[in-house]
């Protein structure tokens, strides 16, 4: 509470702000003439000349406005209403008892029959639906175009499948939960269009369950996604501790703001962890967060691979962030799998020193094209999972047919029928090749490697290129060779009529210049 | 005429793979009306550079590096006294101190198609061509992953220990968005930011002397742009602004000075029931008291921005009115 008691001053104004997050809320107060006269966080007792004075409380997308008048001494509080979240817990989000008790019941009992009893790892994802303001028409269906993948990225189980999931018979809820090796498994959304597509890496750590709660409208929310991690057997706790600071964190670090009271950062970072997302919250605040902040962060971290695995990427991650942190200029430390942090995939894009983190050719690099950046978990555009969708979709648009709205049709039957009908179609019925436009100039990198070399002679090796782009190097290596391999192809299409690229970058004089970025 | 000040003007409204925008060349216009204004910037046409869009997505970056190479034609080997760059048009955030402002061709391939706020902020702040440098920006700071917005081509300029003072005024925070909306039944469509800014600059934020300052005009935009985002819907839009001072000393900068004071309003309350009024003005004075009939009206003139609170004695009915000075006259119904 910040305190501004001045003596000379007439009146007291002492603003209250309550809730469970109250200390995380933004207070502001002006006087009459809009000259701000107090602004921070958490409630505030300020002594005041007379006057008319308005106070804005907010907090991420909650704001409250109010106007006093200070003839005589005012006593002010402002209670915060609860925020959505798609974990089903009190004072956090408005669920019923049964949706919170499906939630307890199925992180405990799996959906899916036992792969291997003597397995100590689990998968829980609970999917609840969202009242989104003037939505109407039917309810969502939960688990539609939601996929697990394993770290092949090969579909495993799908959500909308009766086989392994529980719903409710309204769709108010839908619960997956298997015994699963430890490992890295993908949730995909295929997405009704293929820019609404999205896939996070979720990691299940032995000895764990992680817990993904996800929210749905029509389509998955995925703001209000959550991860937690319990004791494998223990389910979802309700009443877990600290389970509303770290929805505060949460959200704060969602909105990108990593201001935070210490005290509170450091009661997840130190406590026993039931929930290790806890440390890996805190950490994460405390790394993003100002640098002047004293706090033993490779305790914290040590902590936590004691109890993750240190091969975890998130773990991995985190040693990454603190070497940058720190400034350590020795270190050897690769990231082949993405992470679910975001923080942590951006921090290992940047490397050490000019040094690559990432591993060339690896999961993890291949994300990095289509990286997402409005959340705080990794996300992406994924590429498709089936590559014959993809094949097939080409010769339909090929044979002159218009796909159809992918939103409207299911997917798996359309092709099964184009393929049927395709068959009969003779070669000859096929429109006459014209050059295609080479397929690495969909690759915006490509694009953007074409461009700045051109625009930018700054870049003399691929190293600084990749600095410049923030990518990495061996991504912008491999793109830039699939360029000059491509070369032929690339000024035989731009010869060839109208092109969407602007045409001096696909000259001799800038594929030159590619060549001689000294690897 | 201050006709050692220059600017430069960006409002894009038209953009080849993004969203199109209704407000941007109109709050350039805007601003570029009161720095024309002999009781505003008061700049001669000549020192202001304006770059709208235009619909086959023009200008790019050449476009804005040619208006940078004017005014440092324009300025030769002499020193301005004051830079404003204005933009309005698609943004995201790089970092705290850097935003990537879209040019209209900018397209998810095309993602360099953005030019940096920091590097040409620093480019004539880290000169010395001016002693006050003031970068207003009124566009989004969502932040895109692997997006290198460009620096200016125009050649490196010779760093120096600057005394260059600035100041950059951001629509949001970093990471958040910025919001543009219709203007009461005007049907012209602003920039939430950017319509706050020019009501502080066109008296809103002038102090009792009629200065409009630096400081004064960064808290009425602030609270102004945070009202005009949260409109009149249940859902809460949050646009907080952000203005950072650099070099800054107690003394605040003046950026305009009403000669007659600052500018007032006559508020005209018309009552709509029989009661017993009064107005107070800011520090609680009463400024107005009696009994009035339904259609009564008082009119009162000569009120400065801000709040006002009106209430029916004995009844316990009391409402908030602000006024923001920027029309002469205004209206209220109790």
């Amino acid at each position: 509470m910040n305190s501004k008691l001045q003596s000379g001053l007439n009146y007291r104004l002492k603003i209250t702000i309550a809730g469970s997050m109250s200390e995380m809320a933004h207070l502001m107060v002006c006087n009459g003439y809009l000259d701000i006269v107090h602004g921070g966080y958490g409630s505030c007792d300020l002594r005041l000349p007379k006057g008319i004075y308005t106070f804005v409380v907010s907090l991420n997308e909650i704001k409250e406005e109010r106007t006093v008048s200070l003839d005589k001494d005012v006593y002010e509080s402002y209670e915060l209403p609860g925020f959505y979240s798609a974990i089903p817990a009190f004072g956090i989000s408005n669920f019923s008892e049964d949706v919170t008790e499906a939630a307890e019941r199925y992180s405990i009992e799996p959906t899916v029959g036992l792969v291997d009893g003597s397995l100590n790892s689990s998968l829980f994802i609970f999917l609840s639906k969202i009242e989104m303001g003037n939505s109407s028409g039917r309810n969502p269906s939960l688990g539609r175009r939601l996929l697990i993948l394993d770290r092949e990225r090969r579909k495993i189980y799908a959500l909308d499948k009766k086989l392994c999931v529980k719903k409710h018979g309204n769709e108010d809820w839908l619960a997956f939960h298997v015994k699963i090796p430890k490992g890295l498994y993908y949730l995909h959304y295929v997405g009704g269009r293929q820019s609404d597509a999205r896939e996070l890496p979720i990691y299940v750590f032995e000895g764990w369950q992680t817990q993904v709660f996800l929210g749905v409208a029509k389509t998955p929310r995925f703001s209000s996604l959550r991860i937690r991690i319990a004791k494998d057997h223990q389910g979802f706790d309700r009443n877990a501790s600290s389970s509303l600071l770290m929805e505060a964190v949460l959200l704060k670090a969602q909105n990108g703001i990593f201001h935070f009271p210490f005290e509170d950062l450091w009661e997840l970072a130190v406590g026993k962890w039931e929930d290790p997302m806890k440390g890996l919250l805190a950490i994460h605040m405390f790394l993003a967060g100002k640098p002047d902040v004293q706090f033993n962060h490779q305790m914290v971290i040590s902590n936590l691979s004691d109890l993750l695995g240190r091969d975890c990427p998130d773990i991995r991650a985190l040693n990454v962030m603190l070497a940058q942190k720190l400034g350590l200029e020795e270190w050897d430390m690769h990231i082949d799998e993405p992470c679910m942090f975001l923080a942590g995939m951006l921090s290992a894009v940047r490397g050490i020193n000019g040094n690559q983190i990432i591993v060339a050719e690896s999961a993890a690099e291949k994300i990095l094209e289509e990286l997402y950046s409005d959340l705080i978990w990794t996300s992406y555009k994924p590429e498709p999972i089936n590559r014959e969708f993809d094949q097939i979709f080409e010769r339909i648009k090929y044979a002159g047919y218009s796909l159809p709205d992918l939103n409207e049709v299911d997917t798996e039957s359309f092709v099964a029928n184009f393929e049927y009908e395709y068959k009969s179609y003779s070669i000859s019925s096929l429109r006459p090749p014209t050059p295609k436009k080479p397929a690495i100039l969909n690759s915006w990198v490509a694009n953007l490697i074409l461009e700045e070399v051109l625009e930018e002679a700054n870049a003399k090796t691929v190293t600084e290129l990749s600095a410049m782009l923030r990518l990495t190097p061996t991504l912008v290596d491999k793109t830039l060779k699939n360029l000059i391999l491509s070369k032929t192809e690339i000024i035989e299409w731009s010869n060839s009529g109208e092109i969407d690229i602007a045409k001096e970058y696909i000259s001799e004089k800038n594929f030159t210049r590619l060549g001689n970025l000294k690897r | 005429m201050n006709d050692r000040d220059f600017a430069l003007l960006f409002g894009f409204d038209h953009y080849k793979s993004l969203k199109p925008l209704k407000g941007p060349i109109g709050d350039a216009e805007d601003f570029q009306k009161w720095l024309l204004d002999p009781e505003g910037g008061n700049i001669p046409s000549g020192n202001c550079f304006m770059l709208p869009s235009d619909p086959d997505y023009k200008p790019g970056q050449d476009d804005v590096d040619d208006r940078v190479d004017l005014i440092l034609d324009a300025i030769g080997k002499g020193k301005g006294r004051r830079l404003y760059i204005f933009f309005a048009g698609h943004g995201f955030g790089v970092s705290y101190d850097n935003n990537g402002l879209l040019l209209p061709k900018w397209s998810l391939r095309g993602r360099n198609a953005a030019f940096s706020s920091k590097a040409y902020f620093d480019y004539f702040v880290e000169s010395d061509l001016f002693e006050e440098v003031l970068l207003f920006l009124d566009c989004c700071r969502d932040p895109k992953t692997s997006v290198v917005p460009r620096g200016p081509r125009n050649g490196n300029v010779a760093t120096k220990n600057t005394q260059c003072r600035s100041s950059i005024f951001y629509a949001s925070e970093f990471t958040q968005s910025s919001y543009e909306d219709v203007v009461g039944e005007t049907g012209l469509v602003r920039g939430n930011f950017s319509l706050a800014l020019m009501r502080g600059l066109r008296g809103g934020a002038a102090n009792e002397r009629g200065e409009v300052t630096l400081k004064k005009l960064a808290s009425f935009t602030k609270i102004l742009t945070e009202n005009f985002a949260c409109g009149e819907d249940e859902i809460v839009r949050r646009q907080k602004v952000v203005v950072n001072h650099f070099n800054d000393s107690e003394e605040d900068v003046v950026l305009y000075t009403f000669p007659g004071g600052r500018p007032l309003t006559t508020l005209t309350v018309t009552f709509l029931i029989e009661g017993t009024y009064m107005l107070k003005g800011q520090k609680l004075e009463v400024l107005k008291e009696g009994t009035e009939t339904a259609g009564a009206m008082w009119v009162i003139a000569g009120l400065a921005t801000g709040f006002y609170v009106i209430s029916e004695v004995g009844a316990d009915r009391e409402e908030r009115i602000f006024l923001d000075n920027s029309e002469k006259n205004m209206s209220y119904e109790f």
